[in-house]
């Protein structure tokens, strides 16, 4: 799963520790988030949703939907 | 430009607590038990306080880690403990065999300097779970590698 999480971050001017405390998870799990390396749960997916104020799909990207578009 | 920054939250500043609270526990388990035995005095009690609040302490820790670090723990367990366990099997199975069996004293093997029956207690116990610890541990640090 891709995601705008280090744009998203950048924009705000936040490091990851600053986006940590405010989703309540340590460094390492924004790191890994970020990475693409872990995929959130929808409980995680909706606070990081909340924290930049936009929907789940403006932050987050399956693999079918970044391939539909990569094909349009 | 400016960063911005955000003070610890509160689950990180609980996480730290029960881990510094559990690292202290076990310290004190480990100098009360080496008092235990080199001052004979009998401290039994004031041990087993201290191993029962370092578990204690060690679940409150855990409760407190978030979805990527329960994760890590979940995963480690399935695969590291149960590679753990497959290998304790393995070494029992071995141990039965005829030639290299309990009957010749297989596990008392493992450990020739302590006599006979702490030996093999010692040993029956390292067996099954030593193994799973380590597989654990690998694999703990393989999630984390991975995704650091």
């Amino acid at each position: 799963m891709k995601n705008r999480l280090r744009i998203l971050r950048a924009e705000r001017n936040w490091s990851q520790a600053d986006l940590a405390a405010r989703l309540d998870v340590s460094r390492q799990s924004v790191n890994a988030i970020e990475t693409g390396k872990y995929d959130p749960s929808l409980p995680l997916a909706f606070k990081i949703a909340r924290v930049f104020d936009l929907s789940i799909e403006a932050i987050f990207q399956d693999d079918d939907s970044v391939a539909a578009q990569a094909a349009e | 430009m400016s960063v911005i920054t955000q003070p610890a939250s509160s689950r990180t500043r609980r996480k730290h607590f029960y881990m510094a609270a559990c690292a202290v526990s076990l310290a004190a388990y480990a100098v009360l038990v080496l008092a235990d035995r080199l001052l004979a005095a009998d401290l039994t009690w004031l041990v087993i306080g201290a191993a029962f609040a370092a578990i204690a302490f060690g679940f409150a820790w855990i409760s407190a880690l978030d979805e990527v670090a329960t994760q890590a723990q979940y995963v480690a367990w399935y695969w590291g403990g149960s590679a753990g366990l497959a290998l304790s099997m393995l070494i029992l199975l071995a141990l039965l065999l005829p030639g290299f069996g309990v009957a010749h004293g297989g596990l008392h093997i493992v450990i020739p300097g302590l006599p006979g029956e702490s030996a093999a207690f010692f040993a029956g116990y390292a067996l099954a779970t030593l193994p799973a610890v380590v597989g654990f541990l690998i694999w703990w640090a393989i999630y984390w590698l991975r995704r650091s």
